[in-house]
């Protein structure tokens, strides 16, 4: 399912960043049912980077200062909800800068 | 004490630890990221301290507070210097990571564990092991070396049955170093004879060649970028720094895939260098980059051989442990070129974890039980002052505490769902850590306390804050606002949004539809929007808002199961917006409603929500009497009256009720629905629950007879069980109750057999039950012939032949009109 996850989410952003509206509306479709399942789908991009974000696996690309941000997300953060309790499914794989 | 049952692999590269649980081998996982493995790697960060991932990726920017492979230099008087001129040395280094593990184990204190070591390790090396093993606060630390770790691991998975003397040769290519070892294993005795190894010889150095001798050349091909190795090696170009973390993951990505395939494509985007490219790159091609690298192992490999006066035939099979070994070439070239059995047959990376926690649940542990309880701290008698927001708008909130009694120690604070992890820090007397939250959720947090020699000494669990949910600023919504739904032959509420969640809040929600619509038909889908308590009647809730979507306003017919996209919108003061979307139709509606909204509900649709309470109320009004419970019976039968009431003055004067006439009689029928939800709630829902577990039970005797798909349709309806069935939701529990019954049928209807009960229950009907009898009594004769011969597959279509026979088919769903919405 992640696998899915994360095929739909690079499809979503490269419409986005071609102005590809046709689809826009299937893709909030499919993002509504994944919610439905139970997964939270977050993407990190412009988040300030802290040490102590588990939920991240940044590759840093330069010494960290106090404005070190994620510039370029490889796969989004997953949750997953069972039984009511959510658990981090997929750590975001990023670059930060 | 019983056995030690905790196995651990302290790694170069990547740590891990196992537990021995009722004969089986669990690899326990981290926490935070729920992964099987740990980074070795400890970074210190001022008072912070990071074990783990989070230290590893400040391994290359921030060097100098960041250690890794220290294992190397267990035993040796290496000392790194860290903050504030402190110094720190392996073995301490060592056990930070081990104390990490011992945090994998949520049920059970770990005291004493099996530690894995290089078959080269010296007595030194060895006893600095042991050593950072006390120094994580276990009691009781045992030795075992790597390979034979490996090989039980095996062994053991296997079930081999080992009776003659056998030789093993281990070959441990991880991701920094590679061991060969050869092993003697004699009657489940197993022995390292040898071993051989490179220590900075490892699959990172793989990737850096794929990407140097592969990417980069078929990037400059096609992009005309030029000295591109040289750019992402230079640490002030920060575009081209940014591009190798980029493209090595990418390269690691291509590594695992081809692992699997012969070819596959590299998907290249990345919008500073104006990339957007994909790459086809081949097993082949990979293997002309691992060849010289698995050459370097062959050789070390062969030497180790050579060195103890053996041939390669001597030995049974060769183990492979590490990361490495996953790729197909080293697989295939270690078979061609020794002609032995590679085995594979479990994962290489937790192979010596596995051997080493089937060593632990096998070794008694020598400590004495009585000294278990020795020196633990009460967490009652522990003083401290603990303060945290329950309820906030932002992403960060502050937990803070005070300790008078502890002067100095450590503190750690994580998120539950793995999301946070502040690591570990230092503090005195007092402390305060912004912690990050997930939007729009209880984000549950876990405190730990430590003294400075790391032994614990106070933890509170279910540190609760929440997102969202109420804030003094914002507005909350006082009650559920749901929309009304179709099941079967009722209908019941569907939550789109929650109590006490803060507005301005916005919901798409998909639907379909129940039923078919003609355009230019009278007939109608009804959206209809209420606020009040999901779980309880329809039409005991307040109507917010209502839409009817006519066949006449159509121009194209909606077909049954077909798409509705319904985008739900409440502005902070409380106006409610409907955009409705058809899109088989392409037809849109949009609505608002405001707070002064008071219902401009069909008067049909008002009489199916009586009919509905009236249906509830003569099905509990017999049950009662049965029960002789006449106290209800006589509120019951007094509601039971005023319905009709209601339901009197609606059907006579339809159209000429006044508007606040006809608004003093929704509000009657709301309140008069609500106090029959009310007195039949309790029963309702346990009634429910029983029927529910009923169902769940029956069916769980037919499981061996589960296909794939049914499997999966069982566990989609039991998934979250807990939560339903905690829910109050009588609608709810029952509709996860017919799913059951279905999946029930079709479990029945699967089965040939079930045809002869089929026939025979047709077979018991009055002939004034069926239409045309005389078609159905020559069809009775027929198939009384057929199952006297077990002729099964004709009495299944005489079967479905009568069925349309049957009088008064749907009849009931016919009368139910509903919402046409699911």
């Amino acid at each position: 399912m992640l696998t899915i996850i994360n095929q739909i989410w690079e499809i979503s952003n490269k419409s986005e960043s071609n102005s590809y509206d046709a689809i826009a509306r299937n893709i909030r479709r499919i993002n509504s049912e994944i919610e439905d399942m139970g997964y939270t789908v977050i993407d990190p991009i412009n988040r300030l980077y802290k040490e102590t974000d588990a939920d991240i696996e940044a590759n840093i690309a330069t010494a960290l200062h106090s404005n070190s941000k994620v510039v370029k997300v490889l796969k989004p953060i997953i949750y997953q909800n069972e039984n009511g309790q959510n658990q981090l499914a997929q750590k975001g794989i990023v670059i930060v800068e | 004490m019983g056995n030690i049952n905790f196995g651990i692999d302290l790694g170069t590269t990547n740590s891990g630890i196992g537990h021995y649980e009722n004969g089986k081998v669990v690899l326990l996982k981290n926490p935070v990221g729920f992964k099987e493995t740990l980074p070795s790697v400890v970074a210190y960060k001022s008072e912070r301290i990071l074990i783990g991932d989070k230290a590893n990726e400040q391994l290359l920017s921030n060097p100098g507070s960041v250690f890794s492979s220290f294992k190397r230099k267990m035993g040796t008087s290496e000392v790194y210097s860290i903050a504030n001129e402190q110094e720190t040395y392996p073995v301490e280094l060592s056990s930070l990571v081990l104390k990490e593990l011992y945090n994998f184990s949520l049920n059970e204190k770990v005291e004493t564990a099996v530690i894995t070591i290089p078959a080269s390790f010296d007595t030194i090396q060895s006893n600095a092991t042991k050593e950072a093993g006390y120094r994580s606060g276990l009691r009781e630390v045992v030795l075992l070396q790597e390979p034979i770790a490996a090989c039980l691991a095996y062994s053991n998975e296997n079930d081999l049955n080992i009776t003659e003397q056998k030789k093993w040769l281990v070959y441990d290519f991880g991701g920094g170093t590679f061991d060969a070892a050869i092993v003697n294993i004699n009657e489940r005795e197993l022995k390292v004879i040898d071993n051989k190894g490179n220590n900075f010889l490892g699959g990172v150095d793989l990737d850096l060649q794929l990407l140097a001798k592969i990417i980069i050349p078929k990037l400059t091909e096609k992009t005309g970028l030029t000295d591109i190795w040289n750019q992402i090696n230079n640490r002030e170009n920060l575009p081209y720094q940014k591009l190798g973390k980029y493209l090595l993951y990418q390269t690691e990505e291509l590594k695992k895939e081809l692992s699997l395939k012969e070819e596959a494509w590299i998907e290249l985007s990345f919008s500073e260098f104006d990339l957007d490219l994909e790459l086809k790159i081949t097993r082949d091609e990979i293997n002309e980059v691992i060849a010289p690298i698995f050459e370097d192992s062959f050789e070390l490999l062969q030497g180790l051989i050579k060195e103890n006066h053996f041939q390669f035939s001597d030995f049974e099979r060769i183990i492979l442990v590490g990361g490495t070994t996953y790729i197909p070439y080293i697989r295939t070239e270690l078979n061609k070129r020794t002609g032995l059995v590679i085995d594979n047959t479990i994962d290489p990376t937790t192979a010596v974890i596995i051997g080493a926690t089937y060593y632990a649940g096998n070794k008694m542990s020598a400590l004495n039980a009585v000294e278990e309880n020795t020196e633990t701290p009460s967490q009652e008698t522990f003083n401290i002052t603990l303060s945290a927001e329950s309820q906030t708008q932002d992403l960060e909130e502050l937990i803070a505490f005070k300790t008078p009694d502890l002067p100095e120690g450590y503190y750690r604070i994580r998120r539950n769902d793995g999301g946070f992890d502040s690591g570990e820090v230092a503090f005195k007397n007092q402390a305060s850590e912004f912690v990050s939250l997930l939007a729009k959720q209880v984000n549950y947090f876990t405190l730990t306390i430590t003294d400075l020699e790391r032994k614990q000494l106070y933890t509170k669990d279910n540190i609760a804050i929440s997102h969202g949910f109420y804030n003094v600023d914002g507005q909350p919504l006082p009650n559920d606002i749901c929309i009304e739904l179709d099941a079967d032959d009722e209908t019941y509420l569907e939550l789109i949004f929650k109590k006490n969640t803060i507005l301005p809040l916005k919901k798409m929600v998909y639907k379909t539809f129940s039923k078919s619509i003609a355009k230019g038909s009278d007939d109608k889908i009804i959206i209809n929007i209420v606020e009040g308590k999901v779980g309880t009647m329809p039409g005991a809730n307040l109507n917010i808002g209502y839409v009817e979507i006519k066949g006449k306003d159509l121009e194209d017919d909606l077909i049954r199961g077909t798409d509705i996209e319904m985008n739900f919108k409440i502005s902070e003061s409380r106006d409610l917006t409907v955009e409705i979307y058809i899109p088989s139709a392409d037809h849109e509606i949009t609505k608002t409603f405001n707070p002064q909204y008071q219902g401009d509900v069909d008067n049909g649709k008002i009489l199916n929500e009586l009919n509905q309470g009236l249906d509830v109320i003569h099905e509990q009004i017999a049950l009662n009497e049965h029960n002789e419970d006449y106290v209800l019976l006589g509120k019951l039968n007094k509601i039971k009256l005023e319905l009709e009431d209601i339901k009197g003055s609606i059907m006579l004067a339809v159209d000429e009720i006044l508007t606040v006439n006809k608004f003093q009689l929704l509000e009657k029928k709301r309140r008069l629905l609500y106090e029959v939800d009310r007195l039949v709630f309790l029963r309702d829902v346990s009634y429910e629950m029983e029927e529910y577990n009923y169902q769940k039970e029956t069916i769980l005797k037919q499981e061996e007879e589960f296909s794939p798909t049914m499997r999966n349709e069982f566990n989609t309806i039991t998934k979250d069980e807990k939560i339903f069935l905690q829910s109050g939701d009588k609608f709810l529990i029952r509709r996860k109750r017919k799913a059951l019954e279905k999946l029930s049928q079709t479990l029945f209807f699967n089965s040939d057999e079930s045809y002869y009960h089929i026939f025979f229950s047709l077979r018991m009907m009055e002939p004034s039950e069926f239409n045309n009898y005389s078609k159905v009594k020559r069809l009775f004769e027929q198939g009384e012939i057929v199952a006297e011969k077990n002729e099964i597959k004709k009495l299944k279509s005489i079967c479905y032949l009568i069925y349309p026979y049957i009088k008064d088919q749907g009849k009931d769903r016919e009368k139910f009109s509903g919402t046409g919405l699911k």
